[in-house]
C-alpha cells in the first residue's frame, strides 16, 4: 500500500503557546492574517457557590494544534473545478497556486478549515506540509518549533502503531467525512468529537 | 556544526543533546555539587553567629521594619502579617463589612502575556494575531455586564481607561479579570483611552517602601463598549521604533 | 454580505431563470404551434428567447466576480471526473452556447424549422442538467444547510418559478410591442398571450406550493441534525428572520396572490392593460423573494468543524 505522510499530535503536552503557527508563518511568509496551522482552545465547566465563595465545578481546557490533514478522503481535491489540488504520491495534498482560481469551493468542502483564501495572491492556500524541507528530508517547520515536541510526523501506520488510531478530538470534526491522516494523543480532558460539552475558546478574530 | 576547531570534550555530543533535549547530571548523597549554606552556623550557631542583630535567622526582624520606616514612604511591621493592599479586595468594596461592592468591583490580574516578553516583541502582527490582548472575564460577571466573548470592553480603574476584546472563560474567578501585561500604549488622544490595552494605565503612581509592588493590585469596573468598533491590533499599522542610522 | 457572495446570488438566479424560461418557451411554444401554426407561434416566443441573450450573458459576468482569480477561469472545466463544479461550469457553458445559437437561428430565420428544434429541445435538456450539476455542487458533507434534499426542491422550484414568470413578463412586453408595430395579428396573439398567462400563473401557483411546503419542513430536519445545522436554523428564524418573513410574504404576494389575479384576468378578454401589469409586477415581486431566498442559502450555511 502506497506511504501516507501523517502528523502526530500529542495534546497532553500541548500548552497552546502557537509556536507552530507562529514558525509556520515565518517560514512560509505568511501574513499576520493567515494561518495554515491554527492553535485552538477547547474547554468548559463552570463555577458554582460554595457558602461565601465560589468553586470550580468540571472546569478543563485543553489546546489543539491542526493544521491540514492531507487526507485518505481529500474533499478539496475531489471538488476543486480547476483541478488545481492534487495528492502526492506519499499522500501530501498540494493546492498548485498556477491553476486556483479562488473559488473558494474547497473551503466549502473542507471541514477542518485548512484551505484559507490569501486575500493578495487572491488564491486559496494552505498547508503543504513543508514538502520542499521533507523532500530535503527535513523536518516541517511547526514540528522543529513546537518546544513541548508535541508535533511529530512520519508514515500513517507507522504512527498509528506506535500511537494509536485516534484521528479526532473537540473541536475537530469526526473522521469519517474525510479520512484525516492523523494520530492524536489525547489531552487527560479531552473530549470526543461531536459529544463535546465544551466550546472553543478563542476569540473569532484569532483563528 | 559548522564551527572551526578542536571540539572539546565534555558530557555529552551537541548533537545528542539537540536530539534528546535534556541533560540529567548524575547526582548521589554527599558528592561535590552538595553544598549547604550556613554550615557553620547550623553547626555551631553559639559560635558563629550571623550578621543579624541577633546574630539568629530572624524571622521576627526589627532592623528591616526600620530600615523600611526609615525610607519614609510606608511602613511594615516587624513580622509577616496580612496587611491590606492598595487597590486590593477591599477597595473593591465600597462597604467592606456589609460587602456592598463599590465603583470598581473587579480585581485585576496581570499575567505575562504569551505574546511577549515584558513589553518586547509586542510590535510583531504574526504574533499579535496569535494573541489577541484580549482580557479574562468569567462568565457571571460577563452576564451581569451583557458581554460575550468578542465584544469590544471599556475597562475603566481610578487612574485610566483601556479598551480591549473580552474573552469570557471560567479559568478566571468571579470577581477577577485579566489583562496582560506589557503592551504598547495606543492612546486615543481625544477619548483619552488607550486602545492597546496596556495595563500601567489603569495603575495609580502609588509609593512604597518594600514589601508590596502597588502596581500588582488594581481595581476596575468593565462594560460593553460602545463607541467607535475596536480593529484588531494586529491590523493596526507595525510601529518599529529603531530606525536605521 | 460580501462581493463574492452577491455575485453568486446574481449569477445563480440568473442562469436559473434563463433554463426556466427556455422551458417555458419550449412547452408554450410546442402547444401555441399545434393550436395556430409555427408562425404564430414564433411571433409569441421570438423576442421573449433574444431577450434571455443578455440574461445569460449577464450571469456569466456575474460568475467572474465571485472569482479570486478570474483570469485563470477557464481551467474550471478541467476537473469533470469529480468536481460537479467544473460539471456546472461546462454544462452552463453549452447551454448558453446552445441557447445563444438557437437565438441567431431563430432571429434570422437559418436552418430548417427541424434543425432549430432540435437545438432548441437541445438547449433545454442541457439547461436541466446544467440545474442538476448546481444543485449537487452544494451536496457537501461538512454543509449541513446545504446537504439537504431541500436544495434541488429549491433550486428547481426556483428554476420553473422564475422561468415562468419571467416569460410571462416578456408575453406581455412582446404583446404590447406588436400592437404597435404589427397590429394585424393582434387578436390571435392576444389569445395566445392569455392562454401561455394561465398556464403559467397556474404553474407559479403550484410552485408556490411546493415552496411552502418544503420551508417548514427543511427547518425541521435541520434543526434536528448537527449543530451546526442548529445553528443555521437559528440564523434564519433568528437574525435573518426578518428576510425569511418578508421571502415568503412576497413570493405568497406574487406567485399566490398576484398569480391568481393574472389567471382571473387571462380569462375574460379585454383588459390587457391590467393584464400586463399583474404579470410584470408578479415578476418584479416573485424575483425579489427568490433572490431574497438565496441570499438566505448563502448567509447562513454554518460549516461542520473548524
Amino acid at each position: 500500500m502506497a506511504k501516507q505522510k501523517a502528523f502526530y499530535f500529542d495534546s497532553s503536552a500541548c500548552t497552546g503557546c502557537k509556536v507552530c503557527q507562529v514558525a509556520c508563518q515565518d517560514k512560509n511568509n505568511l501574513p499576520a492574517s493567515l494561518l495554515w496551522r491554527r492553535v485552538f482552545h477547547y474547554g468548559g465547566g463552570s463555577w458554582v457557590q460554595q457558602g461565601e465563595t465560589m468553586a470550580p465545578n468540571n472546569l478543563f481546557a485543553y489546546s489543539v494544534s491542526t493544521a491540514c490533514q492531507h487526507c485518505a478522503n481529500p474533499v478539496c481535491r475531489d471538488v476543486c473545478p480547476t483541478a488545481a489540488i492534487s495528492k502526492r504520491a506519499d499522500g501530501i495534498v498540494v493546492i498548485d497556486a498556477e491553476k486556483c482560481i479562488g473559488c473558494r469551493y474547497c473551503q466549502w468542502a473542507c471541514p477542518y478549515g485548512a484551505p484559507q483564501f490569501n486575500e493578495e495572491a487572491k488564491v486559496m492556500t494552505k498547508c503543504n506540509f513543508c514538502y520542499d524541507l521533507q523532500d530535503q528530508g527535513l523536518n516541517p517547520a511547526c514540528v522543529d518549533a513546537c518546544v513541548m515536541r508535541c508535533l511529530d510526523f512520519g508514515d500513517l501506520e507507522e504512527l498509528r502503531q506506535k500511537y494509536g488510531n485516534l484521528d479526532a478530538i473537540e473541536p475537530l470534526p469526526t473522521g469519517e467525512i474525510t479520512e484525516p491522516a492523523l494520530v492524536i494523543t489525547p489531552h487527560k480532558h479531552a473530549q470526543m468529537s461531536g459529544q463535546g460539552t465544551g466550546r472553543i475558546l478563542n476569540l473569532p478574530e484569532e483563528v | 556544526m559548522g564551527v572551526e576547531g578542536e571540539p572539546q570534550i565534555g558530557r555529552i555530543g551537541l548533537k545528542d543533546l539537540m536530539e534528546k533535549g535534556i541533560y540529567q547530571v548524575p547526582r548521589s548523597p554527599g558528592d561535590k555539587f552538595t553544598y549547604t549554606a550556613g554550615k557553620a552556623f547550623r553547626e555551631d550557631p553559639a559560635a558563629n553567629p550571623l550578621s543579624t542583630v541577633s546574630g539568629k535567622l530572624e524571622i521576627h526582624c526589627q532592623a528591616l521594619a526600620d530600615i523600611i520606616a526609615m525610607y519614609g514612604l510606608t511602613t511594615t511591621p516587624p513580622i509577616a502579617q496580612y496587611r491590606r493592599p492598595v487597590e486590593g479586595v477591599e477597595d473593591t468594596y465600597s462597604d467592606w463589612d456589609n460587602k456592598v461592592k463599590g465603583e470598581y468591583p473587579l480585581q485585576v490580574m496581570n499575567p505575562h502575556n504569551f505574546r511577549r516578553s515584558h513589553s518586547v516583541f509586542d510590535n510583531i502582527p504574526q504574533l499579535r494575531k496569535a494573541f489577541p490582548q484580549e482580557c479574562w472575564i468569567n462568565p457571571l460577571d460577563a452576564k451581569e455586564r451583557g458581554i460575550q466573548t468578542g465584544d469590544t470592553v471599556l475597562i475603566r480603574s481610578r487612574w485610566g481607561k483601556v479598551v480591549r476584546p473580552a474573552y469570557v472563560t471560567d479559568q478566571v474567578m468571579p470577581g477577577v479579570f485579566t489583562l496582560g501585561e506589557g503592551a504598547w500604549v495606543e492612546m486615543d488622544e481625544a477619548l483619552g483611552i488607550d486602545k492597546a490595552g496596556a495595563t500601567n494605565t489603569l495603575n495609580g503612581t502609588h509609593l512604597t517602601g518594600q514589601g508590596e509592588e502597588p502596581w500588582n493590585t488594581c481595581n476596575v469596573q468593565v462594560e460593553k463598549w460602545t463607541g467607535t468598533p475596536l480593529e484588531p491590533d494586529y491590523l493596526w499599522p507595525q510601529r518599529i521604533p529603531i530606525k536605521e542610522a | 454580505m460580501n462581493v463574492h457572495d452577491w455575485a453568486l446570488i446574481a449569477f445563480s438566479i440568473l442562469v436559473q431563470m434563463s433554463v426556466g424560461a427556455m422551458w417555458v418557451l419550449r412547452v408554450v411554444h410546442y402547444f401555441a404551434a399545434r393550436k395556430y401554426g409555427v408562425e404564430a407561434a414564433d411571433r409569441l416566443s421570438d423576442r421573449a428567447l433574444l431577450a434571455l441573450v443578455p440574461v445569460i450573458a449577464l450571469a456569466f459576468v456575474a460568475s467572474l466576480f465571485h472569482l479570486g482569480d478570474p483570469f485563470n477561469a477557464y481551467r474550471a472545466v478541467t476537473n469533470l471526473g469529480s468536481s460537479w463544479l467544473s460539471r456546472e461550469i461546462f454544462f452552463g457553458v453549452v447551454f448558453a452556447a446552445l441557447v445563444v445559437v438557437f437565438a441567431f437561428l431563430q432571429w434570422r430565420k437559418i436552418g430548417s424549422f427541424g434543425l432549430r428544434n432540435v437545438i432548441a429541445w437541445l438547449a433545454a435538456l442541457v439547461g436541466l442538467v446544467l440545474v442538476y450539476s448546481m444543485f449537487n455542487v452544494y451536496l457537501l458533507p461538512s454543509q449541513p444547510a446545504w446537504n439537504s434534499w431541500a436544495t434541488p426542491i429549491s433550486f428547481f422550484a426556483t428554476t420553473f418559478l422564475l422561468g415562468a414568470l419571467a416569460m410571462g413578463a416578456a408575453f406581455v412586453a412582446n404583446y404590447a410591442y406588436l400592437q404597435r408595430k404589427e397590429p394585424g395579428c393582434a387578436d390571435t396573439q392576444c389569445t395566445l398571450m392569455r392562454e401561455a398567462l394561465r398556464w403559467i400563473a397556474v404553474a407559479a401557483v403550484l410552485l408556490l406550493g411546493v415552496e411552502l411546503v418544503a420551508l417548514p419542513l427543511y427547518l425541521a430536519t435541520l434543526a434536528g441534525g448537527s449543530a451546526a445545522g442548529l445553528a443555521s436554523v437559528q440564523l434564519m428564524v433568528g437574525s435573518y428572520g426578518w428576510v425569511l418573513a418578508l421571502r415568503v410574504v412576497l413570493v405568497f404576494v406574487g406567485a399566490g396572490v398576484f398569480a391568481m389575479f393574472l389567471y382571473q384576468n387571462a380569462m375574460s378578454a379585454g383588459q390587457e392593460k391590467v393584464l400586463g401589469n399583474l404579470a410584470y409586477a408578479a415578476f418584479v415581486i416573485v424575483l425579489v423573494a427568490e433572490v431574497l431566498g438565496r441570499a438566505l442559502f448563502y448567509a447562513v450555511h454554518v460549516q461542520i468543524g473548524i
